[in-house]
């Protein structure tokens, strides 16, 4: 645009120069003739007329240099317009790939940690069947260990020494049968008798045994909502889990440590119910948290694993967790934890509000009007 | 004395028991797995017939079905300790549905055997 119009402007300037050059020529033409009448040398008019020419040239000279250097200016500043609109876009781009970038990142760990969640999840599927096949055949070996024991106890005479010696083995058999019954509710929590029945007053009566079980040092306190909380659960089971996890946080209690058992509902969403291997929906949530030593990260994913103990020898069987983990998945749930050292635990136990629903559905033969999800 | 039938596939267990029960002084004949109970219960009669669950060749509970349909008068204790797979405990209600007078989970006292083989000879 520029261009064209510094181009004209030339054009009308040649114009210009030209008429003006001939009005220049008419005149020398004129004078010329006056020289001529003065006899003056042809030379001089046809010097005139050469520097006619030149001026011609000159000026036009300018006129091109005025208008590449106007054309340069205005190509400068579009470049330099175009920088700035590309360095804008660049920008932009970058902020929106930096965006998508972090997004990525978000979604990338969050994949490892649900994948990692779902190789803990089936490695703890995986050992609770190897636990099963443990069970069976040490149920059988331990039959051969009481029965010859017995017989050897039954036949022996009290004082003799062969008598205190099978008391001695039928009371370690009796000890590992009663680990194997532990063991075994990890592996195949099968005895189950669920009932509808309020989760308030079964946390009550398990927080009961709870108590009676801690040191004196130590205190529980309850914190359940008001609105009942219906389950469809194995009330002494539940208790178990209870005594399991308050037992393990006292171990980690320094003198006056506190343990909390709390209720609340809760949401479970996709992606954790798919790494869970549970449904997605309204749950309930029990949560045993301590003021403790809290779980060294690195150990943090086997905790639930049969015989994994931080204990002495003799202090711990490392059942505890594992009978939690069996019982809870036998109630279609799920067991988080959330743990930072010198701070403490928290033992999250996720039970499932969709098995109480359907229980109701069908107890009243159709869509029923009970509120579980507040 | 009363006639006992032992079947369980781990000898030490079957004999373990076998001498506990000839001790107490019944009659008892010994099968390693179901088929060979089945083929024994069928030639001889018995008061009374112990049977593990899990066996190969025939398990507990098709030996608990042929009994109940030829010979549903005997006596019967299944004792059983869990499945390799998991799920063990359960198979002694069924085998309870198919029959099954008694049932004990392994491992057990010698007192508590003895009390419910005595039970179901006297009943």
């Amino acid at each position: 645009m520029i261009r064209q119009a510094v181009t004209i402007l030339g054009l009308f300037a040649i114009s210009f120069v030209i008429a003006a050059e001939f009005e220049l020529f008419e005149s020398l033409y004129e004078l010329t003739r006056e020289y001529e009448a003065y006899q003056l040398d042809e030379f001089f008019s046809l010097a005139i007329l050469f520097s006619g020419f030149m001026l011609i040239y000159s000026i036009y000279t300018n006129v091109y240099l005025f208008q590449a250097i106007w054309l340069r200016k205005a190509a400068e500043q579009n470049l330099s317009d175009l920088n700035r609109e590309l360095e804008k876009r660049v920008i932009k781009r970058t902020a929106q790939l930096n965006a998508v970038n972090v997004q990525l990142r978000n979604e990338m760990d969050e994949r490892a940690k649900m994948n990692a969640l779902l190789a803990q999840n089936q490695k703890l599927e995986t050992v609770g069947t190897m636990a099963g096949g443990i069970c069976h055949d040490f149920n059988t070996l331990l039959g051969i260990i009481m029965g010859y024991a017995g017989m050897i106890n039954t036949a022996s005479e009290k004082a003799a020494p062969a008598h205190t010696m099978s008391e001695e083995i039928l009371d370690a058999a009796r000890r590992s049968k009663k680990l194997i019954n532990q063991l075994s509710s990890f592996a195949n929590p099968e005895k189950s008798d669920k009932k509808v029945q309020s989760l308030q007053s079964v946390i009550q009566d398990g927080a009961r045994l709870l108590n009676a079980a801690l040191p004196p040092t130590v205190s529980l306190s309850q914190d359940l909502p008001d609105t009942p909380c219906p389950m469809l659960v194995d009330a002494d089971q539940i208790i178990q889990v209870i005594l399991n996890l308050g037992i393990n946080a006292s171990h980690a209690l320094e003198e006056d440590g506190r343990i909390q058992i709390s209720l609340e509902p809760d949401e479970v969403d996709l992606p954790t119910a798919q790494a869970k291997g549970v449904e997605s929906g309204a749950y309930f949530k029990m949560t045993v948290s301590d003021t403790g030593l809290g779980i060294a990260p690195e150990i943090l994913n086997n905790i639930f694993d049969p015989f994994f103990t931080t204990k002495e020898v003799g202090q711990g069987s490392g059942l505890g967790l594992s009978v939690v983990f069996g019982i809870i998945k036998s109630h279609n749930g799920f067991v988080d934890v959330d743990s930072t050292p010198d701070q403490g635990s928290r033992f999250m136990v996720l039970l499932p509000q969709a098995d109480i629903q359907s229980q109701t559905h069908q107890d009243q033969g159709g869509p029923h009007g009970q509120d579980t999800s507040h | 004395m009363a006639k006992i039938l032992l079947i369980e596939d781990d000898d030490k267990l079957r004999k373990m028991l076998a001498m506990l029960l000839t001790m107490e002084g019944y009659t008892v004949s010994e099968a390693d797995n179901g088929r060979q109970g089945i083929n024994t219960f069928e030639k001889e009669t018995f008061d009374v017939i112990i049977t593990d669950i899990f066996m190969p060749e025939e398990d507990g509970l098709g030996v608990m079905r042929t009994l109940v349909k030829s010979q549903p008068d005997v006596k019967t204790l299944v004792i059983s300790g869990g499945a390799r797979m998991g799920g063990g405990m359960q198979y002694l209600e069924f085998a309870r549905l198919f029959g099954a007078n008694l049932t004990l989970v392994k491992p057990f006292e010698n007192d508590e055997f003895l009390a419910a083989v005595a039970s179901l000879v006297s009943s």
